[in-house]
């Protein structure tokens, strides 16, 4: 049975294209589930070539399927109060930090200089495709997935949500907090607006419900030194970095 | 005049944004901030057919504006609309 667990839901997976098993190994579900499955995905070879006609470039049957059945999470992730972020998590002291901006700005490059200061205290979530879900105390966690983007950082854990980060390229390293609701426009432009008024209703429901808890947001201009990490890691986490910093000398 | 359908009003964050589905996407990506006069206007063009005049008159009924300054607004209003090309 190819059952998998993954942003806190069980589901089965079916699909004439098997290559999504390879890829989401980590979150295969290898004892016997004695719950019911929170749903189904059930993938047809018409639904894979319908997919493949949403890409500007040409897409294989594997991308297609991939892309589909991650669809058909994140629109279930809607209805379970959570929703899909494009965006690279890591996690440092027990809490997530997401950092968000288009593909090609940068966030891996930050993500980077962040394990070169932080070494083996931080780890990765997810690096692309993390899935924002609430627990049964209200509070949300960043679920990794096996969808992470060309790097493939990705660990089959969930973290509480500490902070979230606009990146934006920079001459120079500036961080400061913005509202919450500044920060609504660009998650909405880093998540996936289902097609159906009532899924996009919902969707914004569970956002206003993460950004009315305890999340911080910042918008983080950046180059691509050292001191860019340093510059995020003192303002999201409210730690000292000079010991870090020593450290990486050292290591020089 | 007829605005593009499959917009979804909800406050989020602590205000009123339009946020473009189905249809709406291909015309528009993104939301649309709105205030209290925005989303009455907003939302009679989204019931259907109407007329710069009509919402006016429902302006003054919801607010304590003149005439004049009602359909000042709409006008306003309903030409950044058009200037994002969301009337069908």
């Amino acid at each position: 049975m190819n059952i998998y667990q993954i942003g806190g839901m069980t589901f089965e997976i079916l699909s004439p294209d098997d290559s999504y098993i390879k890829m989401c190994h980590d979150y295969q579900c290898t004892n016997p589930i004695d719950s019911p499955l929170d749903f189904t995905v059930n993938i047809t070879s018409e639904d894979i070539e319908r997919e493949k006609q949403l890409y500007s470039y040409p897409c294989n049957s594997a991308m297609a399927n991939s892309s589909k059945i991650y669809r058909c999470i994140c629109s279930q992730a809607i209805k379970r109060g959570g929703f899909f972020l494009h965006s690279a998590v890591i996690e440092y002291g027990g809490l997530a930090y997401a950092f968000l901006a288009p593909s090609g700005t940068g966030k891996s490059t930050h993500i980077k200089l962040w394990r070169k200061l932080l070494g083996k205290d931080v780890s990765i979530v997810n690096g692309d495709k993390p899935l924002i879900m609430p627990r049964l105390s209200g509070e949300f966690y960043a679920y990794g997935t096996p969808w992470s983007g060309k790097e493939g950082w990705q660990r089959n854990v969930s973290v509480k949500m500490g902070a979230i980060c606009i990146l934006k390229r920079g001459e120079t390293n500036k961080i400061k907090e913005i509202s919450t609701f500044e920060a609504l426009q660009y998650m909405l432009k880093q998540t996936l607006i289902p097609d159906e008024k009532d899924d996009v209703e919902k969707l914004l429901e569970n956002i206003d419900s993460f950004l009315s808890g305890n999340i911080r947001c910042y918008m983080l201009e950046c180059n691509m030194e050292l001191d860019a990490a340093v510059t995020s890691f003192e303002k999201m986490t409210g730690k000292d970095a000079s010991e870090y910093l020593n450290a990486v000398q050292n290591r020089i | 005049m007829k605005l593009v359908k499959g917009f979804v009003i909800k406050t989020v964050g602590g205000k009123c944004v339009a946020v473009a589905t189905g249809e709406a996407v291909s015309r528009f990506k993104g939301m649309i901030v709105l205030n209290d006069t925005a989303e009455v206007i907003f939302r009679q063009l989204m019931e259907g057919d109407t007329t710069a005049e009509a919402i006016a008159v429902k302006l003054t009924e919801e607010f304590d504006i003149t005439k004049e300054q009602a359909k000042h607004d709409v006008d306003a209003f309903i030409e950044k609309l058009s200037s994002l090309n969301l009337f069908a």
